[in-house]
């Protein structure tokens, strides 16, 4: 028995202790615990308000900005950084536009700044190898600077969280009272989405810019099938995510695939398994509360006929 | 001039792409319409990446592309419209988690199988243009012709659809499996441009030419028609620019959709700035707007 649980033990501080990997497998957990803190308060919001679609183009779109980066040998934030504000603002303005609706312009405009980004990159010779660092980032080459970066980043990013959250609050769950009252709305909704994009792009170097989706909104999509309650949203979240992030890496470590893309499968599975088993709206008590129904209707109608 | 024109169309693979590209223009010029009118620029946009890891599972087995992506294209499907039955995430929200859930288990089993042999995750992300065989052509051509019958046959319904859900339902059509069996004709088109264009490419195809000939029209069947002629204009572009600029073919197609799209756009704040300074002069709108004047 002891030495099962001490084989259990070996086997799960292996991967960070390992003379080969185990201080970049420590600094990957590191980086994806705090990514995992931001991403539940963060995806709260964006859940909540179902800004999914505007994400997930945001995310795409700033591949442009990145490639220019490399290609003239910035630093890759700034460039990440003025491309996302860019592409907001042309999404902002081309859905002003009232002929094509607000989902297909966001789909013409992160497809096509992501295609811009690709053509970039293919005036490189052999851009195969950089395109899937850029796109699905590299969870083990994460340094000690980039935990503090990241870290520095994340505290800023929930400090003014914490000092908005009233009137995020407020403009999230009723913009029009909200205006009503005198909240800027506008100002907060574009202050919310800078944000958004301040995470993605702090998340990029590890998770890469397609897959940081999950990291900001699976956790809180999870959440909300467990609580109603906005504020226990995020706690939650943040330990889905963290959760996730420790079994992805293991997946990453010991099957030997992808460690970010591990932990977005898992993370995945997890929602799935809340659709399931949901205490409100899950796949079980769907069909308890249907087969009462069921039963109630047979007796009604068998004391009529009775 | 010319030459800049014709040297291209000298080889044979130019010939080949050109064709192939030409073939999808025609098909995704009509889909995308419709795509663009009912309003699912985000399920197509997660069907183009969820057919990700259904190809990465038929590749690892030895079987055919095709199949695997449709496979898992139609699982994503019928998925989604299951889940559209929770109410507590909203329909985006459920969209989004499953299709990226589904593009992480792609890469997963990409970064399972050793590299040397996969020629690399950019071929399956983004196709190769240049490289479609004459059986690639014919397969378009045969999908198309499926697509295209099959959406001539139910164009009643997908109309009254697309623009009156209720109508329809109050006239007893069956619109949730219309709905069903209009994604997975979007199914059917993504995945054969997958050889030529990749599947995230293939997203633009499916939603670009729709919007701007949504721009440029309000009438279906001329919309259709200006889809499919932009569709293969850029095309033509695209494989110019990406041949003597020597840049990756596919993506060059969608950054000249891209572009017609924004001068549409620009042409039609132009026009509609221009129709509006002219009303404004005219005596029928300076009449008081409320009746109780």
């Amino acid at each position: 028995m002891a030495e099962l649980l001490n084989n259990i033990w070996n086997w799960l501080i292996e991967p960070f202790n390992s003379l080969y990997a185990g201080s970049l497998v420590r600094n990957a957990l590191w980086e994806l615990l705090i990514i995992s803190v931001i991403g539940g308060v963060v995806g709260t919001y964006i859940v909540l308000r179902g800004l999914v679609f505007i994400v997930d183009a945001l995310t795409h779109a700033i591949f442009p900005g990145v490639v220019i980066a490399f290609l003239i040998g910035v630093d890759f934030f700034l460039g990440a950084f003025l491309s996302a504000l860019v592409v907001a603002l042309v999404i902002a303005l081309v859905a002003r536009n009232r002929q094509v609706s607000e989902d297909s312009s966001i789909g013409v405009i992160y497809t096509g700044a992501f295609a811009f980004g690709v053509v970039l990159l293919s005036s490189q010779r052999s851009y195969g190898r950089s395109l899937e660092g850029f796109l699905f980032g590299d969870i083990l080459g994460i340094t000690t600077l980039d935990l503090w970066v990241t870290g520095i980043v994340g505290l800023v990013i929930l400090g003014l969280i914490f000092a908005a959250r009233k009137e995020l609050l407020f403009s999230s769950f009723d913009a029009a009272m909200a205006r009503a009252v005198g909240l800027p709305v506008a100002g907060l909704d574009l202050f919310l989405y800078l944000l958004i994009a301040a995470t993605v792009v702090v998340s990029l170097p590890a998770v890469g810019n397609i897959l940081v989706l999950a990291f900001l909104v699976t956790p809180s999509a999870t959440a909300r099938l467990f609580t109603n309650r906005f504020y226990l949203m995020m706690p939650v979240a943040a330990g889905i995510g963290m959760f996730s992030s420790l079994v992805g890496l293991y997946l990453g470590y010991y099957a030997n695939v992808a460690g970010s893309a591990g932990v977005v499968v898992v993370a995945t599975a997890f929602f799935i398994i809340g659709l399931i088993i949901s205490p409100h709206y899950g796949l079980f008590v769907r069909l308890h509360q249907w087969r009462q129904w069921k039963q109630r209707l047979q007796q009604e109608s068998g004391e009529v006929r009775a | 001039m010319l030459n800049f024109l014709l040297e291209p169309l000298g080889q044979v693979y130019i010939q080949r792409s050109l064709v192939e590209m030409i073939l999808l223009g025609i098909l995704c010029g009509v889909i995308s319409t419709y795509v663009v009118l009912r309003g699912v620029a985000f399920l197509v946009n997660a069907l183009g990446h969820s057919v990700f890891p259904g190809i990465v599972i038929a590749f690892l087995l030895g079987g055919d592309l095709f199949w695997g992506g449709l496979a898992a294209g139609l699982v994503v499907v019928v998925s989604i419209s299951l889940v559209e039955y929770n109410q507590q995430v909203s329909e985006s929200t459920a969209i989004g988690v499953l299709y990226i859930g589904a593009f992480g288990l792609g890469i997963v089993l990409v970064s399972g199988i050793k590299r040397a042999n996969t020629g690399g995750l950019d071929h399956f992300l983004f196709g190769q243009l240049f490289g479609v065989g004459w059986g690639d052509v014919l397969n378009t051509l045969l999908i198309s012709l499926l697509v295209l019958t099959v959406i001539f046959l139910i164009r009643k319904e997908l109309l009254l659809t697309s623009f009156d859900e209720q109508a329809a339902r109050a006239m007893g059509l069956p619109v949730r499996r219309l709905k069903l069996a209009f994604l997975m004709l979007v199914a059917l088109t993504v995945v054969t441009g997958l050889p030529a264009v990749g599947n995230i490419l293939m997203i633009a195809l499916v939603i670009t030419p729709g919007a701007t000939a949504r721009l440029l029209s309000n009438r279906l069947f001329k919309m259709m028609f200006i889809a499919v002629g932009v569709a293969i204009l850029a095309s033509l572009g695209g494989v110019l620019a990406s041949y003597h600029l020597g840049l990756a073919p596919g993506a060059c197609v969608v950054v000249a959709l891209t572009v017609l799209f924004l001068v549409a756009l620009l042409f039609s704040f132009l026009k509609n700035a221009l129709s509006n300074s002219s009303l404004s002069n005219t005596p029928v709108n300076r009449v008081p707007t409320s009746p109780g004047n």
